[in-house]
């Protein structure tokens, strides 16, 4: 998928694990921190390093960015339309269907590289495992310990009983 | 493919954000089924927490402060303005009619909860429907009987 206005002009990105990939200015611009680094910058045969992002998560957002090249770039007035739809479509759905590990690091890349329709939906998707999950169900989904002593979980208890059969 | 759990962990609170970021190619490592909960990360990460949080209900992130001492220092520290805007974000996007901000000196939790959920005596706790009122002026939903018993004439 190419864009006409990129006249198939390419930028290259190094992992921080050292992995160049050779990508359509188009498809690296749906980063905003790729996006202003290319227009500073001009164009160069030098690589970009990215020394936040390893080669795995990395070939991810790329793919992400390659099937979004087209979508129109979100301004900041669409903050509260984005906030309020909760909607994934079925290819993003698709596509975040990893293990966690990977979801959350393709979370942690989409914030630093600045890809916010890629942050929204990771967040979503994260939001959708907690939702009508009791505390302990979070636990178990997210394989997170119970650190709250006895004494303090009977605490926390008696101050939510209110919220017990909600 | 299902969503995987890797080995339990445990959320370490002393661990600053710069270790959890993907800052090295020794982060290659948590592709190793012993990884640490990718969750512990994530919360490591105010900014990213309270995006999560955007998406949940005011009692999803009740129940999310009862799971760790991590979360419930997020989300149980009225001081924090991280705090503050979770609760915000969620009172303004899911509940219909509190738009008004709470009264001075009420936290954001405190009053979604004795707004909309908590319809019990502050004080004796009785629970009878239609028992309990709110006195904005006290900041506090109480019965007749402890109203009476806690005010001076």
């Amino acid at each position: 998928m190419t864009s006409e206005s990129s006249e198939g002009k390419k930028v290259t990105l190094k992992s921080c694990d050292d992995v160049e990939f050779k990508v359509e200015i188009p498809v690296a611009s749906r980063s905003i921190l790729l996006k202003n680094m290319i227009e500073d910058v001009g164009e160069t045969d030098q690589s970009i390093p990215l020394p936040n992002v390893n080669e795995k998560v990395l070939k991810k957002v790329l793919e992400w960015c390659q099937h979004h090249v087209n979508d129109p770039q979100p301004t900041n007035d669409d903050d509260d339309s984005r906030r309020r739809n909760t909607e994934i479509d079925d290819w993003d759905q698709r596509f975040l269907n990893v293990e966690q590990d990977m979801l959350f690091e393709i979370i942690l890349a989409a914030n630093y590289l600045d890809i916010k329709p890629l942050l929204d939906i990771g967040c979503k998707t994260v939001a959708n495992m907690i939702k009508g999950k009791s505390p302990e169900e979070i636990r178990n989904t997210f394989n997170i310990v119970n650190d709250f002593t006895p004494e303090e979980e009977e605490q926390i208890r008696k101050e939510n009983e209110w919220a017990e059969d909600r | 493919m299902s969503l995987t759990m890797t080995n339990p962990a445990i959320i370490l609170p002393t661990k600053s954000i710069g270790t959890l970021l993907p800052t090295s190619p020794s982060n290659n490592q948590q592709k190793s089924p012993s990884s640490s909960s990718t969750m512990s990360f994530v919360t490591s990460s105010p900014e990213i927490f309270s995006k999560i949080c955007e998406y949940l209900t005011p009692i999803d992130i009740f129940k999310l402060s009862r799971v760790c001492k991590q979360y419930r220092n997020f989300l149980c520290t009225p001081s924090s303005t991280t705090y503050q805007n979770i609760w915000r974000t969620s009172r303004m996007k899911f509940l219909t009619y509190p738009q008004l901000p709470p009264p001075q000196g009420m936290d954001e939790k405190n009053y979604i909860k004795i707004l909309i959920y908590d319809k019990s005596c502050e004080f004796c706790g009785n629970s009878d429907p239609g028992s309990s009122r709110l006195y904005w002026e006290f900041r506090v939903r109480c019965c007749d009987k402890c109203l009476l018993k806690r005010t001076k004439t």
